[in-house]
């Protein structure tokens, strides 16, 4: 078992991040900056599709907190940290395209599309617009909508919801994600979202 | 799920990928990674490796952020001793000055004298140089001796200010001046110690003035600009204030150079790529708003099309190319969003805007 913890494990982030801006040390940066190590390592993969160019990025990340931190305020260190760390593949896919010129695959596009940083209604705990949400539910197609009351209402995990429909478990998690995109538009058409 | 937490440890994300967790457990992690695309595209990455790499990599990750946090101390540590090293250097300088001096006379003629007695007035021994010019290849290297007590004025000035940084400087020097001194052995007698300023080394090299010449070409490429620039000058016969002016140039060189890593790490930072001007959040939204799914009778419930085109560093849309697509009317389709869609941004680097070529990936429902 992997336990990774700070010497502060009790204090929040913008704790943390205001500590850091005033006394300046590393280590509180650095303790901040492990407990998100992991994410930038899995993003960093996501895009990179390598690990060692992926481990070079979390390395690279860190000193670039360093220089950045100070010149920004942060509000929010996570998602702060989120964006630095996609514009960073972004940027490192872009110097290999020049190199390699083509490159070709899903994992190299932006797919902006598909990602949100506003979290979706479905995934908020107030759930204030829950009739418009059961509608716009009803009208999805029947994958998508299996899905999502499978996911959100049964609280089922991926898997089980794989093995109840027979599809494999990617295919649960674009039924999702579809589903949650169609919900949103729909929510959006009667305006509450 | 409503004890839902901040954001799931790597614990957690090795425990769901070696799917020890029960099924429950299941979901409330996956609650956690639909609700925040940071930790879904993470796990989007770290799924694509075995659980132990997984383990194995971000173990690896935390070991080196700890050496690296060492690092920092330990390059602290250096610094403080590297100035405390240049604090007793400059002290025994300027017990060995002191040492020095009185053994010159018998080497020195009486002209040469001032030269090294008023090394810290600059119009003392520039008069010197003016007023007793005995032979050519002297009144040179006065001249160009003149010059450098400025130079030391300035370095002092310098040193004033800047504190630490300019010590450290000299520090630097050192090795130029031991390069110096493997180049002539009577040279190295008087300009023995690795500190003195370089001002000082070249009067004293004055002395002998065919070998000051070899020593200063020799040692050039390994001297910073103070000790190079006034060399040349020495040579071209300068005028002690025009030599002053360039010197300054000359410093304001250095200082940069010391900077080069931040000045580096600033232009990585001043690249930005190409965006619609709008911002991707309300380009994507416009894309929802207008997107039409075509009337065809082909084509599934989701269609992808992907795009390749060019921001032009005038912000112009240039070359859209469908590089995948269920057919024409969904590159069509895809085309005219593009181009009735908002403008864009052109990307950017150090010098400027540049073109860029942007890949985009249009999803049709229906």
């Amino acid at each position: 078992m992997l336990v990774i913890s700070g010497k502060h494990p009790d204090k929040t982030d913008q704790e943390l991040l205001l500590q850091f801006r005033e006394s300046g040390r590393l280590e509180i940066l650095g303790e901040l900056y492990s407990r998100y190590m992991h994410l930038v390592y899995g993003v960093a993969l996501k895009y990179l599709s390598d690990r060692t160019d992926a481990q070079d990025a979390v390395m690279y990340l860190f000193e670039k907190l360093i220089t950045e931190l100070p010149k920004h305020e942060v509000s929010n260190f996570k998602s702060w940290l989120y964006v630095m760390t996609k514009n960073h593949c972004f940027m490192e896919i872009r110097a290999r395209k020049s190199t390699e010129k083509h490159l070709e695959g899903l994992k190299t596009e932006r797919e902006f599309m598909e990602s949100d940083t506003e979290m979706h209604p479905i995934d908020r705990e107030d759930r204030s617009i829950e009739d418009a949400l059961k509608e716009c539910i009803d009208k999805l197609k029947s994958e998508q909508k299996a899905c999502i009351e499978l996911f959100y209402y049964e609280k089922k995990c991926y898997r089980e919801i794989a093995d109840q429909l027979s599809m494999d478990e990617r295919k649960v998690k674009s039924f999702l994600q579809n589903g949650k995109r169609n919900l949103k538009i729909c929510l959006e058409g009667k305006n509450v979202s | 799920m409503s004890a839902r937490k901040k954001h799931s440890t790597a614990d957690e994300y090795l425990q769901y990928l070696k799917g020890k967790l029960s099924n429950g457990e299941r979901h409330d992690f996956e609650r956690g990674l639909e609700s925040d695309p940071f930790e879904k595209e993470a796990m989007e990455g770290l799924e694509t490796l075995a659980p132990d790499q997984a383990s194995e990599d971000i173990l690896a990750l935390h070991g080196q952020l700890r050496k690296r946090l060492a690092r920092r101390r330990r390059i602290t540590f250096y610094s403080v001793a590297a100035s405390v090293a240049s604090l007793l250097i400059i002290g025994t300088v300027f017990l060995q000055i002191y040492d020095f001096n009185p053994d010159k006379p018998d080497e020195m003629t009486k002209q040469e004298m001032p030269v090294i007695s008023n090394e810290k007035d600059q119009a003392v021994s520039a008069e010197t140089g003016d007023v007793s010019p005995e032979k050519e290849s002297i009144t040179k290297e006065k001249t160009g001796a003149s010059a450098f007590p400025e130079a030391d004025k300035e370095k002092k000035g310098e040193r004033n200010a800047k504190g630490p940084s300019t010590k450290s400087e000299q520090v630097a020097q050192a090795p130029a001046m031991q390069e110096a001194r493997e180049v002539d052995n009577e040279i190295v007698s008087l300009a023995d110690d690795a500190d003195l300023e370089v001002s000082e080394a070249a009067e004293i090299a004055g002395m002998e003035p065919v070998e000051e010449k070899i020593i200063m070409k020799e040692a050039e490429p390994q001297m910073n600009q103070y000790a190079a620039a006034p060399a040349q000058r020495a040579e071209e016969k300068g005028a002690p204030e025009m030599a002053g002016q360039k010197r300054s140039k000359s410093a304001s060189n250095v200082v940069p150079a010391g900077y080069t890593e931040d000045t580096v790490s600033d232009t990585v930072l001043s690249q930005t790529v190409a965006e619609p001007s709008i911002g991707y959040e309300a380009f994507k939204k416009y894309i929802m708003d207008h997107i039409r799914y075509p009337d065809t009778e082909t084509g599934s419930s989701r269609e992808v099309v992907i795009l390749n085109f060019t921001v032009t560093a005038g912000g112009e849309i240039t070359d859209i190319k469908a590089i995948r697509s269920p057919g024409e009317e969904f590159t069509e389709e895809a085309i005219r969003l593009i181009r009735e869609g908002p403008s864009w941004r052109p990307a950017t680097n150090a010098l400027g805007t540049t073109e860029e070529v942007i890949r985009l990936r249009i999803v049709f429902t229906r």
